[in-house]
Formats: structure tokens, C-alpha cells, sequence
């Protein structure tokens, strides 16, 4: 493909990636899926974020993943919970962005760490709102939860990406 | 494009270019060496770290209640109550009374405490643009949970009821922390 061609090319699936993460953002607004946790989530917009990462590379990925974060912070939560989704997305991506660059790990480690960074840079931030470091007492079962729900994007991921031809 | 070699070695074993012109490099297996390898890693931080944390399933005895990092009050969790933080809807609508009227947490907590406490909250939540912020927290059988919360999300409320020490009750939007600590109680040191 020309260079400009592909360069509109990603651009395009960007677009519609990051639409795509707003659905499910959406979604999971709407139908949150119960969780033995309080405030645990899915994540299914991870799933994209992964996807991106894989097909189309860091810089289109990081830029999907922080629009998909302010959007949906605007659409349906508050500054606040803009404040919580970067502290969580941005750290999440940093240490995704690190395993693959490896080249060990698979979509499922890759996203099981994301989802483990994730629930600690929340964390780390609701502590330092709430100026109160008993808060690390749900470190455990945040760590767990990220694990699984990692573990569960990952294997998405992994059934998206295997079906994607890269651009 | 940037590791094609490295995916290429291992597509054959994978087969997972069936109909796809060039599938998406470095996805061959499910599952790794080294993501079992971080997955045990993981497990076994999140074992250490419930050993070293000490969330154990001793019951509590003394309820401490935080605003915004700062102490609010310590209750005894065998004694049933309710403790209003903030002003309930019914106490804000009167804005105009609101420097004379007493707060109803006035009665929970002891006077001098609470009315310094209070009057931070309210600066806090001025501050904040919501004038309207209140949780309440109740005690009952051994147990607390969140009663009632201004918050959007309801995380606190859905939470329930802990009873065991050094479980906690987050109410991130109000910034009001609940947890539970055991007789010994020289936990105070460490909650800031």
C-alpha cells in the first residue's frame, strides 16, 4: 500500500476503534456485569485498546486508549472519574506496551498485567484522594480481580487479533 | 512489522493463517511460557501480600470514620447507631438557618470533635461545588455498612455490612473512609 493510503488506513481504523471502545464503555455503563468486588468492572474496552495495540502500534493504540478514556468520562462520568480511568488506563498501557515490546508474553499476559496495573494505579489514586492508606487493604483483592479480568480480555483479545490482518 | 521474523518461526506450529492474507504478527499461542510464569508471580504477590497486610478473620471492636483524610470519630462496633456525616438533604434545603441549626452528627460524635470535623466538611465540599455531599454509616449487630450516600455510583452502599479487622468501606466521591479495627488498636498511627 502507498504511504498515504495506509496512513489514512490506520487512521480510519483508529476512528472506528475508538468508537468501538465507547460502545463497550457503554455498555458496561449500562449493564455492569456483578462483581464480588465493589466498583470491579470488566473492562471490555480493553479489549480494543489491545487490539490497537497489535494491529495497528503504540502510538495509534495510546492515542485510542486516552480518547476512548476522556470521551467516556464526558459522556457518561465526571472529571473525577476521568482523573481514576487515566491514572488506571495510562499505567495499564505503559506496562502493556512494555511486555509485548518483550516479545514473551501473549495477548493474555500482556492484558492480565494491564489489568493488574490498572486496579493499582486506581488504587494508588483513590488513596492519595481520599488521603487515606488503609485503602491498600483491597490491594489483594485488586490484584486478584485484575488477574481474572485480564486473563478474560486477554483470551478476547487473542481470538480478535488472531482474525486481523495488521495495517 | 517490527518482529515478523519472531512470528514467523512460530505461525507454522499455531496454524492460525487459514484464510487471512497476513494476520496480526506476534499472536501464535493462547498462553506462553512466560505469562503462566507471571501469572504464578502475580498469585503469589497477591498470597504475600494478604499475609503481610494481616486481613484476618478476627472481628472488629472500634469503627473509625475519615473525611477527607482527617479523623472524624472512632465508634464502638458492638453498640448499634448511625452517624450522619455532611448534612442530609432535609438540613440542607434551610441554608438560611444553616450557621445556627445544629447538625444531627453533632449528637454522634463528641461536640468538640465533630463541629471542627464538620465544619471542614462542609469547606471541603464548598470547595467542591457540591454543597449537598452526606454519607450515612451505620452500626448494627457487629457490623457497619454505608446506610445512605449522596454519592453517583452507590459503590459504598452496595458494598454491605464488614465485620473483621482492617476491612474497609470506600466512598470515594464524598471522600469518607470506614474501616474496622481490632481491640489492640494501635492503628491509628498508620491510617494517615
Amino acid at each position: 500500500m502507498h504511504t498515504a493510503e495506509r496512513k489514512t488506513a490506520r487512521m480510519a481504523v483508529g476512528a472506528a476503534l475508538t468508537a468501538l471502545a465507547l460502545i463497550f464503555s457503554y455498555v458496561e455503563f449500562l449493564l455492569p456485569i456483578p462483581m464480588p468486588i465493589p466498583g470491579i468492572k470488566l473492562g471490555l474496552a480493553n479489549v480494543v485498546v489491545i487490539v490497537a495495540l497489535y494491529s495497528l502500534g503504540t502510538a495509534s493504540a495510546l492515542s485510542v486508549n486516552i480518547l476512548r478514556i476522556v470521551l467516556s468520562g464526558l459522556l457518561f462520568g465526571n472529571l473525577f472519574a476521568i482523573l481514576y480511568s487515566l491514572a488506571g488506563g495510562l499505567f495499564s498501557f505503559l506496562v502493556m506496551w512494555l511486555l509485548k515490546k518483550t516479545n514473551l508474553f501473549s495477548t493474555v499476559g500482556v492484558s492480565m498485567a494491564g489489568g493488574v496495573a490498572h486496579n493499582l494505579g486506581q488504587l494508588t489514586v483513590a488513596a492519595l484522594v481520599v488521603s487515606n492508606s488503609k485503602l491498600f487493604y483491597y490491594f489483594p483483592a485488586l490484584l486478584f480481580a485484575g488477574m481474572f479480568t485480564g486473563i478474560l480480555i486477554g483470551i478476547v483479545a487473542w481470538l480478535v487479533c488472531r482474525r486481523l490482518p495488521r495495517i | 512489522m517490527d518482529s515478523g521474523s519472531a512470528a514467523a518461526q512460530a505461525a507454522g506450529a499455531s496454524g492460525s493463517r487459514t484464510s487471512i492474507t497476513r494476520p496480526v504478527s506476534q499472536v501464535n499461542d493462547m498462553i506462553k511460557k512466560a505469562d503462566i510464569l507471571l501469572g504464578i508471580v502475580l498469585v503469589l504477590l497477591c498470597l504475600s501480600s494478604l499475609f503481610l497486610l494481616n486481613l484476618s478473620d478476627e472481628n472488629g471492636s472500634i469503627v473509625t470514620v475519615s473525611v477527607d483524610g482527617r479523623h472524624y470519630g472512632s465508634y464502638d462496633l458492638t453498640e448499634n447507631r448511625r452517624i450522619e456525616i455532611g448534612r442530609p438533604p432535609k438540613d440542607a434545603e434551610s441554608k438560611d438557618t444553616a450557621g445556627n441549626s445544629k447538625d444531627t452528627s453533632l449528637k454522634d460524635a463528641s461536640a468538640n470533635d465533630a463541629s471542627a470535623n464538620d465544619a471542614s466538611l462542609k469547606e471541603a465540599d464548598e470547595a467542591e461545588g457540591h454543597s449537598h455531599a452526606y454519607n450515612i454509616v451505620e452500626i448494627r449487630d457487629g457490623a457497619v455498612f454505608m446506610a445512605e450516600s449522596s454519592c453517583a455510583n452507590q459503590v459504598c452502599v452496595q458494598q454491605g455490612a464488614v465485620r473483621r479487622v482492617n476491612q474497609t468501606i470506600v466512598c470515594l466521591p464524598n471522600k469518607v473512609v470506614v474501616s474496622i479495627s481490632g481491640p489492640k488498636s494501635d492503628m491509628d498511627s498508620v491510617s494517615y
